[in-house]
């Protein structure tokens, strides 16, 4: 047990002893740089974990790179390293210090020796001395407002680079666009030979005063080959291999004074351009029929705002009608900023023969070079328009554009308006009075009151058709037939025989034929008869069987006797 | 006896004079209207037309004419009174279709209640056929419907069921429309406006408040009438009176 509570002791009090036993230490890769350049500073703790506070560090700006860790065993005991990486970026020059940095662990404040550091400026960009550095540029500092402007950055490297991270300036008071194209070429400067990569932005400034560009920031990772062992470059530093270490590199503040446009001169139409700019008309045909098409031209061409280019004002002939096309644009974005070309087509129609004139078409724009407006001018057309072989005076084009063909189909239009003549038949006159409401009610009513007739008399027809009525239509006429005086016995007792049974069936509502004495009985008293008189009629089928089965000969009196008979018992039914 | 047939002859020929001598004078009436028409004197053929109506000749054409005569004497609104009344008999007439669109042309004001073209697709009956017709469509129908249901009910032929069916669906939509066009006509009047413009107000004075302006052919709904003046709606949100004479009730 003791033993127990010794090993535990032990283990709980191992990380006091190894907090007591906690060392750290800061290192850097150079203790020479120039602005710009950034040093490596490694913070290596061992025994614990750390809280570094770097707000002791005035001169530098610091960007942590990174954690790591590593264990050691020496001579049978461990140990645990933890390593902070940073990048310390010197802000000015001179003899700087990166003083001691205080890191806590377990508790308790342990300090890093404090560190030198040599911060010397730069050496002038064309002095080649400078391995790596950027700059930036704008075509002219003070332009006009809507001037066009080429804001060039460059990346000189006579050494290898990478990991590239460029920051454009935010461009405030200009319209920024970046050329896609990056240019690269090679340049020697003062006898050392540089890669320069150029970025190029237009910017149109979009307000007047003083505006700045901020500068241009790139971040890039500089390839050395190593000259001699650095602290904590490992077994690179063995085989002289290479290592990058990280600047930043800024460009100047670029300041531009942006100028408002002067007043245009009196009974200019300024056309809202600023560049250099030139203007071109074509009329495609000059000899045209009434009806047949022209197209006139208009090509603005130049470099600047050319894309903001409207159609100037054409003072068309008013016998023309015109149908103006989408204006087509050839524009190239380069190092010399937005150039090209805006073209307006519209198709002349002329709706009257005679000799027509097209002024001379004007472009005012303001001249960046001579900071002045100018005033360009096409030449006038004269076009001769013969009649056509048509009459219609009023024809409708569509859309002219180049190398369109025109179609031939035209829409149809009225060429003189009345309205269509009277109707003068008799059938004027005559009153079509309309049905009113009662009528047309009444006319629905009359087909569905005779279907609701037709159909009470399908069904009073349909109750004469039930058994008991068939049946004792028959018994009546069965009765008539036996007491007709010429008919033969056997005819006589048949006819008795069915007016008997089909007066008993008919009072069941059942039809049928024949029946057995009994069955006759049955049925009698099935309907309520009393036994007597159900018996005296059973009897009564029972004779007329009897005698027609035997074939004995019948005396008046005995036929009499039996149609009597038969007679009360059917008529006693049919009640 | 001689006395006794002459005396009904006689009665039967004062009878058929009678009867002949007003159809022989709207004849006439109308021969000269139309010829006045021919002659460019559209004032007389409208007096003669508009006589004719006045004395109780319903006709859809004889509207039509009127119609032309008011639009051949400049007279817009009227025109197009006479021909919206000539549409409710014939909305089919070609010839009345074109003049009425042409009219149409003349006028200054956009339609007021735009009919949506797809209803006129789903109901084109309602819209293509004059209110008489579809009455007696719907009359013929049901009497073969019914007709159709006594067969049916004698001699209980199933083969009958689909045409009864079919039947049935016709005469419900065209009952449907019969009735439906008795109510329209009965409780929603639409007018056109008479005069080149007139001042919509908002009461029966003259110094009620001007609230819109109309011109000659516009058709406006009739929401209310007074002895003197019509409550017309133009659209949804303009509402407002009118003196009687300043529109004609279609």
């Amino acid at each position: 047990m003791v033993r127990y509570l010794s090993m535990a002791m032990a283990l709980f009090l191992t990380p006091a002893a190894i907090a007591d036993a906690a060392t750290v230490r800061a290192v850097v890769d150079r203790n020479q740089a120039t602005v710009g350049e950034s040093i490596a500073l490694r913070l290596t703790i061992e025994g614990g974990d750390g809280e570094v506070d770097l707000s002791g560090i005035a001169d530098f700006k610091t960007v942590s790179r990174g954690t790591s860790s590593s264990f050691q065993m020496i001579n049978g005991r461990t140990s645990r390293q933890l390593i902070r990486n940073y990048v310390l970026v010197p802000e000015k020059t001179g003899r700087l210090t990166i003083p001691a940095i205080p890191v806590t662990i377990g508790g308790k404040v342990h300090y890093t020796a404090p560190i030198r550091v040599t911060v010397s400026r730069a050496p002038p960009a064309d002095s080649g001395k400078r391995d790596v550095y950027v700059s930036a540029e704008v075509s002219d500092q003070s332009p006009w407002i809507g001037q066009q402007l080429i804001y060039t950055f460059r990346l000189f490297n006579a050494i290898q680079v990478a990991d590239a991270k460029f920051q454009a300036p935010n461009f405030n008071g200009f319209n920024a666009e970046e050329l896609e194209d990056r240019k690269s070429y090679r340049s020697v400067i003062n006898g050392r030979e540089f890669i320069v990569t150029e970025v190029t932005f237009i910017l149109i400034p979009v307000k007047t005063g003083a505006l700045e560009i901020e500068p241009a920031v790139l971040q890039v990772g500089l390839v050395q080959r190593s000259r001699r062992p650095r602290p904590f470059s490992g077994m690179d530093s063995f085989f002289g291999s290479t290592q990058m270490t990280t600047r930043n590199l800024e460009t100047d503040l670029i300041a531009v004074q942006v100028r408002a446009l002067p007043p245009a001169p009196p009974g200019t139409s300024f056309a809202g351009l600023v560049g250099r700019f030139e203007i071109a008309a074509d009329l495609d045909k000059t000899d045209i029929r009434v009806g047949d098409s022209t197209t006139l031209a208009v090509t603005i061409s130049g470099s600047g705002n050319i894309m903001d280019a409207t159609l100037p004002v054409i003072s068309v002939p008013k016998e023309f009608k015109t149908y103006a096309d989408n204006p087509e644009e050839q524009i190239q974005r380069g190092p010399e900023g937005n150039a090209g070309s805006k073209t307006f087509r519209m198709a002349l129609v002329p709706i009257l023969a005679g000799q027509f004139r097209i002024d001379p078409i004007a472009l005012a724009y303001f001249d960046v070079e001579t900071g002045a407006y100018q005033t360009l001018s096409t030449a006038t057309f004269d076009l001769t328009v013969s009649p056509s072989d048509t009459t219609a005076t009023d024809i409708e084009v569509f859309r002219a554009a180049p190398a369109q063909i025109l179609s031939l189909k035209k829409r149809v239009e009225f060429t003189g308006r009345d309205i269509l003549p009277l109707k003068t038949g008799m059938d004027t006159l005559k009153p079509r009075r309309s049905l009113p409401p009662l009528w047309f009610g009444l006319l629905l009513a009359i087909p569905v009151l005779g279907f609701m007739a037709a159909r009470t008399v399908m069904q009073i027809a349909r109750k004469d058709d039930s058994p008991s009525r068939i049946m004792a239509d028959r018994a009546k006429k069965s009765l008539k037939m036996a007491a007709a005086t010429d008919s033969s016995d056997a005819d006589f007792l048949s006819a008795l025989y069915r007016a008997l049974v089909s007066a008993i069936l008919g009072k069941r509502d059942v039809t049928g034929t024949s029946l057995t004495w009994t069955e006759a009985k049955d049925h009698l008293l099935s309907i309520g008869w009393d036994a007597d008189a159900a018996a005296a009629a059973a009897r009564l089928l029972e004779a007329i069987e009897s005698f027609n089965y035997s074939g004995g000969k019948l005396n008046a009196t005995k036929r009499a006797d039996l149609l009597d008979q038969t007679r009360q018992t059917v008529r006693r039914l049919a009640r | 006896m001689k006395r006794l047939v002459i005396l009904p002859s006689a009665l039967v020929l004062v009878l058929a004079l009678l009867a002949v001598t007003p159809a022989s004078e709207t004849a006439l009436t109308f021969m000269n209207g139309t010829e006045s028409y021919r002659n460019g004197d559209w004032p007389a053929a409208i007096a003669a037309f508009e006589s004719l109506a006045d004395g109780g000749v319903d006709n859809g054409m004889l509207f039509y004419n009127l119609g032309n005569a008011y639009l051949k004497n400049e007279d817009l609104g009227r025109s197009l009174l006479w021909y919206e009344r000539a549409l409710t008999h014939m909305p089919d007439d070609p010839d009345l279709r074109f003049n009425y669109e042409y009219a149409l042309t003349l006028t200054k004001d956009e339609r007021g209640e735009k009919q949506s073209p797809l209803l006129r697709i789903l109901f084109f009956w309602k819209y293509q056929l004059a209110q008489r017709t579809v009455r007696w469509i719907a009359v013929l129908l049901n009497a073969a419907l019914w007709a159709a249901l006594s067969v049916l009910a004698i001699r209980k032929k199933r083969l009958l069921r689909p045409s009864i069916v079919l039947i049935a669906a016709g005469t419900i939509l065209f009952t449907a429309t019969a009735v439906f066009n008795y109510v329209e006509a009965t409780h929603i009047r639409h007018a056109v406006i008479l005069p080149n413009q007139i001042a919509v107000r908002s009461g029966f004075t003259d110094s009620a408040t001007q609230l819109f302006v109309l011109h000659a052919g516009t058709k406006v709904c009739v929401e209310r009438e007074s002895d003197t003046h019509l409550l017309i709606r133009y659209t949804e949100d303009k509402i407002g009176w009118v003196k009687r004479s300043d529109a004609g009730i279609i």
